[in-house]
């Protein structure tokens, strides 16, 4: 079976290839919008000193 | 009149490129300047710049070539490319951030030195010896393909094609330092992306649409349309696969991609680039791929696959379109090679010269030896490229993985398993360097051309996970593991 002359196994290895990390992506966004509206601000981005060997 | 069109386009973006270097000069006068721009970069900078600096030449003549030579096989690629963006900066980029925040670290060598409480900076020296000699392989590589596009868009000729690309580099990278880099990377991005777009559609268009195409392919080689190329599923099959997946885990940890969250100027950043990231690379992958088996469809018969690129833009557009496309080839390679040189210069200035030696010169006189460091890493880059013209894209995939196998299982285990030890960072940063080297000269044709990417993944890993678990692990760094993951907050 082909769509547009390009097999069915070929289509799903590009859509899977393309939205396997979109989907990721868009789910980690999604996740941190709501974790923002929620907590009213963007977390851990703060700078401390921790007495590192730098 | 064509040659003067291109000439003009030609110009015109170097003159971009030249203002860029003015324009960021301002920052360039101290390390964190030079290296990180300041910590100050915005997501859609970081975005496109850290795309444009881990795909070089390779994607626009390499990845349009596999397109052209294996078809749909090449899907594996993207599958790879995309999935390790998209990790990267969902799971790395804010932990990493959060970390090199804290000890106000600006090269990775820094982040690991303090991440383990080393005071030996036997990962400074470590760094860059693999950084120098990975680095210069790399730029070689890219010097070359300068010289290759010059010579075949312009007929300058091979060593002037070098001798130009290397002098535009080194003029913005030395004046305007990182920012210029990563805004530079950014213009060559999207000019990238752009290309990427336009020639896949014309491409596919001019072979008669989707149908026509995939039926011509199919006709020249059935194997162009199976996902397993012409192997089928046996072990070499997956072996091939494997091996082109495994191209995108190096953007999980090479320092050259790394760099650019350090730059960010907040997590917020990290968090809004991540989507332009995988946008941006979904884009460049897709299309080349495309091209390719469009290219294929239109001139059958290439001698060599990697030459399609050219060849369409020449066939499909105007003279000026030929000029935009000579450009976005040469935005690749430059992309990639200003990259390498300040992170090469990084290693000899920030990591050996101020911190190993412990040198007392100010930030000013370190910022100028830097700009000096750049300029001679990239005149040994040019003496090798004049020196070793040919095979361009095994010297990038070998650099490539040489880098990420050193660095990217170190990274990983020291972000994510507490249980990581000083001893088992070195192990598996030495491990994984020295194993993909062993692997490309003596294993790789007896077993069926494994991407050596694959065994120096496994032995970064392993040899950081058993030396690790045979010493015993700081526990103040373990407790500053676990702050940092509080302070990040759960990925989902």
């Amino acid at each position: 079976m082909s769509i547009l002359g390009m097999p069915l196994d070929a289509w799903i290895l590009l859509l899977v290839a393309v939205g396997l990390g979109l989907g990721l992506e868009v789910a980690f966004v999604m996740a941190r919008k709501r974790g923002r509206s929620e907590s009213g601000g963007d977390a851990g981005s703060g700078r401390r000193d921790v007495g590192g060997a730098t | 009149m064509t040659s003067t069109t291109i000439i003009a386009v030609l110009v015109g973006y170097l003159c971009v490129l030249l203002g860029i270097g003015f324009w960021a000069s301002r920052e360039s006068g101290d390390l964190k300047g030079y290296y990180v721009a300041g910590k100050r970069l915005p997501s859609w900078v970081i975005a496109f710049s850290s795309n444009a600096t881990g795909e070089s030449a390779w994607l626009l003549l390499g990845l349009t070539g596999m397109g052209y030579a294996i078809g749909v096989h090449a899907f594996w690629v993207i599958l790879g490319e995309v999935l390790g963006v998209a990790c990267a900066w969902i799971f790395v980029a804010r932990p990493f951030k959060e970390y090199t925040d804290r000890f106000d670290a600006i090269t990775v060598p820094d982040y690991l030195t303090d991440r383990f409480r080393d005071k030996t900076h036997v990962f400074r020296w470590a760094s860059a010896v693999i950084v120098l000699s990975m680095v210069m392989a790399y730029t070689a590589a890219q010097l070359t393909a300068s010289g290759k596009a010059f010579d075949s868009f312009l007929g300058t000729g091979y060593t002037q094609g070098v001798w130009i690309g290397l002098g535009i580099v080194l003029f913005y990278t030395t004046v305007g330092g990182f920012k210029a880099v990563a805004y530079s990377d950014f213009v060559q991005g999207v000019l990238m992306l752009a290309c990427l777009v336009v020639l896949p559609i014309a491409g596919v268009r001019a072979a008669g649409g989707f149908g026509e195409m995939f039926s011509t392919l199919d006709a020249a080689d059935p194997a162009l349309l199976r996902p397993m190329g012409e192997f089928g599923l046996g072990v070499a099959g997956i072996a091939s696969a494997s091996g082109f997946v495994a191209i995108g885990f190096a953007f999980l940890g090479s320092p050259q991609l790394l760099t650019r969250f350090m730059a960010a100027r907040d997590q917020k950043q990290i968090v809004d680039g991540g989507l332009w990231a995988v946008i941006c690379v979904i884009g460049f992958d897709v299309g080349a791929v495309f091209a390719g088996m469009a290219g294929r469809t239109l001139f059958p018969g290439l001698a060599d696959p990697e030459t399609v690129l050219p060849q369409m833009s020449t066939a499909l557009f105007p003279a000026f379109f030929t000029g935009i496309f000579l450009v976005v080839v040469l935005a690749a390679i430059m992309s990639t090679v200003d990259s390498l040189l300040i992170l090469a210069s990084s290693a000899v200035v920030r990591d050996i010269v101020q911190k190993a030696l412990g040198s007392e010169w100010s930030e000013r006189k370190l910022s100028l030896v830097g700009k000096a460091v750049t300029v001679l890493m990239g005149l040994v880059g040019l003496a090798v490229a004049l020196g070793e013209v040919r095979a361009i894209f095994y010297f990038v995939l070998f650099a490539w993985s040489g880098i990420a196998c050193a660095f990217t299982p170190v990274v990983l285990c020291s972000l994510f398993w507490k249980r990581t030890t000083k001893a088992g960072a070195v192990a598996g940063m030495i491990g994984g360097f020295v194993v993909t080297v062993l692997w490309v000269v003596v294993f790789k044709e007896r077993f069926y051309d494994l991407y050596e990417m694959i065994p120096g993944f496994a032995a970064g890993f392993a040899a950081t996970i058993v030396v690790s678990l045979m010493t015993e692990p700081d526990a103040k760094a373990i407790a500053e593991l676990e702050d940092v993951h509080r302070s990040v907050g759960p990925v989902f």
